[in-house]
């Protein structure tokens, strides 16, 4: 069993990593590189630490390491709604003038946009254009921009975290029972 | 030596492939009136929108002046909605032009 839960943690802490960055799953445009490295190196982190801390994880009782683990794996569903909603705010795709890339908030030329198109921004899109849109989004300050990818990747990484976290805790935590 | 040369090669390329591919497309636009002979001015609708005098303001029009020449003309332009300022002799048509790329971009106005 152990060597399941390892495994699985081993997994879920490469495979995403790869995939992210090859298909660009869930990731901003352009942003696969960077989301997929970055969910690849907290993995790894994440494992070594729990390795660091195996004797401390070995030597709590079954039902805590449960309970610590349906504790992460909600958590990891709370933040992969969270980044769902964030997602939708942010990377807007239409179905044929392409994908803008908006900061979570608006300012300047682009809130006129967003507001004269029902405050929706897929409207934006479809009512001026894809390239007058993504212009406006880079007239804003780079910073909106690159805080937007910043929050995203927190939550974006914390989603695969917690779950190579609670696989990682269950197969140290077998490993001292066998 | 080499290896360095090569990585710096490598990085370099699919850094300009990924400049490449985040570049807008720029669309061809064919403008047509009949009579012939027509000045353009592809104004972006955002714009257009903001300053509802511009279509009057010849100093502000002629920032969109479409500076291939008059109609019939083919133009390049960025994936926006337009109005398009057709000026014949001072007599002015307007229509919308909505550039999608890979779609056929045309803009006609007729004289009356």
């Amino acid at each position: 069993m152990k060597r399941l839960f390892l495994a699985l943690a081993g997994i879920v802490s490469t495979i995403p990593g790869i995939t992210v960055w090859q298909s660009g799953l869930g990731t901003p445009p352009d942003k696969s590189l960077l989301f997929g490295g970055v969910v690849e190196a907290f993995g790894a982190l994440s494992l070594m630490l729990l390795w660091v801390n195996r004797t401390k994880i070995r030597s709590l009782t079954k039902s805590r390491v449960t309970k610590l683990s349906a504790c992460l794996i909600l958590l990891c569903f709370v933040l992969l709604s969270v980044y769902v909603w964030l997602f939708g705010l942010t990377v807007v795709k239409h179905d044929f003038r392409g994908t803008a890339y908006y900061p979570l908030w608006t300012s300047g030329d682009l809130v006129t946009m967003v507001k004269s198109a029902d405050n929706s921004r897929y409207t934006a899109i479809e009512k001026y254009g894809i390239d007058e849109v993504n212009e406006a989004i880079h007239k804003m300050p780079n910073s909106s921009l690159a805080i937007t990818t910043i929050i995203l990747l927190l939550v974006y990484q914390a989603v695969f975290s917690t779950l190579i976290v609670a696989f990682g805790i269950l197969g140290i935590h077998e490993e001292s029972e066998l | 030596m080499k290896i360095y040369r090569l990585t710096i090669f490598i990085l370099l390329t699919i850094g300009s492939a990924i400049y490449l591919s985040s570049c807008a497309m720029i669309d061809k636009i064919e403008l047509l009136s009949a009579p012939s002979g027509a000045k353009v001015y592809l104004v972006p609708l955002y714009r257009y929108e903001s300053d509802p005098n511009l279509v009057t303001d010849e100093a502000k029009l002629a920032e969109f002046l479409v500076p291939e020449g008059r109609t019939p003309v083919t133009t390049r332009a960025l994936e926006k909605v337009y109005v398009v300022v057709f000026d014949l002799n001072g007599k002015k048509q307007i229509t919308k032009i909505d550039v999608v790329h890979g779609h056929t971009n045309q803009a006609k106005v007729v004289f009356q």
